[in-house]
């Protein structure tokens, strides 16, 4: 990285210690986490609707006691949904989709040399209302880049009914090369896409709320579904789901391929309350990954505070209930039973999940780790809320060019066959 | 073909777990064909628009996912569209200004190739690179077309004077045509806004020492009238801020009422003689709950555009400030929305170019109708048209003709350009004077559901020709 990247700003940290912002945290703490879950609720939902309403998310309001839940988590910014997911990947307000700065995966596979299928992030499509999700898993940055990214899955591209291709040829077409995945990883790894494809192990349970029958509710119920089998198959580090479908909300502002609104986003919050219930409860009975995984959920936005006049709601700056969201993190390291009413940043979650997982900083991301919700017995320092408008690190636009370079000429080779959703 | 897609169907079905959800949503095919514009196009090119030696390019793109899961322009399903779906494509764009100072223009320019010869103007936007989406590290370049060359587009803009220093780097575009074809182009993910080596295009600004990247702070709100009677007397109040640099010129407040029901938004005005004071002035409506109103939120902006919202829910200054006590006659209070009685289109058939009618039977308990709007959408969903009903009363010269606040009407047609065959009325939204609204849906309420027009073809003859008033 060229330009002067600005964390650590003061003094170099003492020995055994690590300087993130104005905040001094202990290196490599003693965490019994080894396996993330982390859930980007994703393109919009309001706290009232699924933490603070038993009726709407009765899973979810009783995980609450189960871990540290945040109930001013703030975002800068309340649209742009390509942006902002950006912003939970990263720890930076990005100028850019693409990541410029490296993601979590990246900072926690580059510092604990874990592999690429120790990472996955799932999404139920690539493109949706003109944001591009599956760009998300590996950044353009010199330091990092492609090279220490995630394993990305598109549920839609890959398990579905008609899909008849071979798992060797699904991999090289649906997974990026340059990941670095072992030869023994490619080959569990299209072991592993066989089987689920021979056993239907793809299709979600069924929900008291029945999916909305369409393909993003379907790929978003598919992607909470593979969790726990990617967990018990491949005991990852991180695997982040994308879910996407809850911004059917105001789906047709200009999208006009069909009719949403409130009604249908209150559909999908329900039935993926349930479906983020089952998932977690899969967890929790296996008896290894009980005591060793964690789940970290956090919508990247919020929605709008009052329903538009053709019943959508939408997520606009300006209204409470879309900068401010929440968080839940339950897990062997967190507190339980525990709810924070300070307000907190979006841009924490990549600091405080490298953190986590890895014991070491996130050093160019700008927000702060969220001490609040780690256990006495860790000994973290109070939290301190990052300021709004903080340098941020310059862009090398120069050095990272062949990752890109790999990247562009991957999405050629994809286009060039069955098409590529950007 | 149908027959083994019900076998397969059927097999999935009777193969999955008792568990599984029963029905998986319809898949289109791989590899259907498109046009360069990303858009099947059955009907053909409309060559008539197009100048002589200017071809459009031969089909390259395959669509691998459903429709409605990717762009706008690559919305089609398993079934042929008919009409002309191109969309305006940037081709060309270029910053003319590399370097430029705060409060300085930065000009550029752009190509669009549209089908119809009539894209609009559109707006570029820019993001600092250091800074992001700051409000004064955003800005936007208006692009107008050129009068000698409408493919061609000037693009003006200004560098906020207390903008911060760097590189400013293209983020996205959205073009639109005046027959409502839309895309938007990002700069990662569309060539012409990318250099060379494929990283956006930019220009640069000079370090900036009045730079302001701080949003005004709010310090104080006073509420002048603690009481009124809603509909008739006024709320008066005022709110004070700070900024850093470049002062505070707007501000909003967001007031609500006891039940969390009703909100009311009020532009506040600055008092350009005390910086710093907004005064803000309005009256709850008649037919809104009375009770303690109290300020729900007030957003401060200022003179570089940056905004900040400060929240009832967790801000110091607005939980303290003084509530409104409204009196209300409780039989005044309208909670509930108007609703449809009955609704239909003048017509199951037309042409292109030809009127339909869309009439509603509306009721409303006590506030009356204010406004009804519905939404027409093609076969395909490539096409959609707001329809704004009205309830004018026409004078016939008739003594028993006589004002109808029940009935309300509109018409709408389509133009060459849209997608023939069945068009549905999919929405239906009413509201009355108190603001509660309902809006209803195709399929989800019966009285809206299977209300359409055949749209024709021009070579499609009609099932039933009209005969009403035809001259022979």
């Amino acid at each position: 990285m060229g330009a002067a990247a600005v964390w650590p700003r003061k003094a170099t940290a003492e020995r055994g210690t690590l300087r993130m912002g104005e905040m001094l945290l202990p290196e490599a703490p003693d965490f019994k986490t080894k396996h993330l879950i982390f859930v980007i609720y994703g393109n919009g939902a309001r706290k009232k609707d699924v933490v603070d309403n038993p009726e709407y998310a009765p899973y979810q309001t009783k995980l609450i006691r189960e871990g540290t839940l945040f109930t001013e988590d703030y975002g800068d910014t309340a649209n742009l949904h390509g942006y902002m997911y950006t912003e939970m990947f990263t720890g930076i307000d990005p100028p850019t989709q693409r990541p410029l700065f490296p993601t979590l995966n990246e900072y926690v596979r580059k510092k604990t040399g874990a592999k690429a299928s120790d990472f996955w992030v799932l999404q139920g499509a690539s493109y949706y209302r003109g944001w591009t999700f599956d760009v998300k898993h590996f950044s353009r940055h010199a330091d990092y880049g492609i090279g220490v990214g995630a394993t990305s899955l598109t549920m839609n591209k890959l398990f579905y009914e008609e899909n008849a291709a071979n798992p060797r040829d699904l991999f090289d077409l649906l997974i990026e090369k340059g990941l670095g995945h072992t030869p023994k990883e490619r080959k569990d790894i299209m072991e592993w896409i066989a089987d689920v494809m021979a056993r239907r192990s793809y299709i979600p349970p069924s929900t008291r709320e029945p999916l909305i029958d369409r393909e993003l509710q379907y790929g978003d119920a598919q992607a909470l579904h593979m969790v726990p089998q990617i967990l018990k198959v491949f005991k990852p580090k991180i695997v982040t789901v994308q879910v996407l479908a809850l911004d059917d909300a105001h789906a047709d502002f200009g999208y006009w391929d069909y009719n949403t609104d409130y009604w249908e986003y209150i559909k999908h919050v329900k039935a993926t309350d349930e479906l983020i219930g089952k998932m977690w409860a899969e967890v929790q009975a296996d008896p290894y990954l009980r005591d060793t995984t964690a789940l970290i959920l956090r919508p990247e936005c919020g929605r709008d505070d009052e329903i538009n006049i053709y019943g959508q709601l939408g997520h606009s700056p300006g209204n409470y209930y879309a900068h401010y969201v929440w968080t839940m993190a339950i897990g062997p390291d967190f507190k339980k039973n525990h709810v924070v009413k300070e307000k907190v940043q979006r841009r924490d979650l990549v600091p405080t999940i490298t953190y986590l997982m890895s014991g070491q900083s996130a050093e160019h991301s700008v927000g702060h780790v969220r001490t609040q919700m780690f256990k006495d017995e860790h000994r973290l320092p109070p939290y301190v809320l990052p300021f709004t408008a903080d340098m941020k690190p310059g862009i090398d636009w120069e050095g990272p060019q062949e990752e890109r370079r790999r990247a562009e000429a991957f999405k050629r080779f994809a286009r060039s066959t069955v098409g590529y959703g950007d | 073909m149908l027959l083994s897609r019900i076998a397969s169907i059927l097999a999935l079905v009777a193969a999955s777990p008792l568990w599984a959800q029963e029905k998986k949503p319809e898949r289109v095919p791989f590899g259907r064909t498109l046009n360069e514009y990303g858009v099947l196009n059955a009907s053909g090119c409309m060559c008539e628009d197009l100048e002589d030696g200017e071809v459009l390019p031969p089909p390259e793109i395959t669509v691998p996912e459903p429709f409605q899961y990717l762009r706008p322009d690559l919305q089609i399903t398993a079934a042929e569209l008919t009409g002309d779906q191109r969309y305006p494509v940037l081709t060309e764009f270029k910053i003319l200004t590399p370097e430029v100072g705060a409060g300085d223009e930065v000009r550029a320019i752009a190509r669009v190739t549209s089908a119809y010869k009539n894209t609009l103007p559109f707006v570029a936007t820019f993001f600092s690179e250091r800074y992001s989406r700051l409000g004064s590290a955003t800005m936007y370049v208006n692009f107008e077309p050129s009068k000698d060359d409408k493919s061609l587009f000037l693009g003006r803009g200004r560098v906020s004077k207390f903008a911060p220093g760097g590189r400013y780097i293209v983020a996205y575009a959205t073009i639109s045509d005046d027959v409502g074809k839309r895309q938007s182009y990002g700069a990662e993910f569309h060539e012409p806004l990318d250099n060379e080596d494929r990283t956006p295009k930019f220009f640069m600004v000079e370090d900036n020492p009045r730079v302001d990247l701080r949003a005004p702070e709010l310090r104080a709100v006073e509420v002048e009238t603690p009481s009124v009677r809603a509909g008739t007397e006024p709320i008066r109040f005022t709110a004070f801020a700070i900024d850093d640099v470049s002062g505070p010129v707007d501000a909003e407040a967001v007031w609500i009422s006891p039940g969390e029901e009703k909100w009311i938004r009020v532009t506040m005005v600055h008092q350009g003689s005390e910086p710093g004071k907004f005064l803000g002035y309005f009256t709850i409506p008649k037919w809104y709950e009375g009770g303690e109103w109290r300020l729900m939120r007030i957003a401060l902006t200022d003179d570089a555009r940056n905004t900040a919202y400060f929240f009832s829910k967790n801000d110091a200054v607005l939980r303290n400030a003084p509530v409104v006590h409204v009196a209300q006659d409780p039989a005044l209070v309208d909670k509930k929305p108007p609703s449809i009685l009955a609704v239909s289109l003048s017509s199951t058939e037309a042409r292109v170019g030809e009127l339909v009618t869309v009439t509603a039977l509306v009721e409303d308990d006590l506030s009356g109708v204010k406004a009804v709007e519905g939404y027409v959408r093609s076969p395909h969903g490539v096409d959609a048209m707001k329809v704004k009903l009205s309830s004018d009363f026409v004078d016939l010269n008739r003594p028993s003709k006589i004002p109808e606040p029940n009935v309300w009407s509109a018409t709408f047609k389509i133009k060459k350009s849209m997608e023939r065959g069945l068009w549905t009325l999919v929405r239906l939204g009413i509201a009355d004077e108190a603001n509660n609204f309902h809006t209803y849906f195709d399929g989800r309420e019966k009285i809206l559901t299977g209300i359409t027009v055949n749209f024709l073809g021009e070579d499609d003859a009609r099932e039933t020709e009209s005969t009403r008033g035809e001259r022979r």
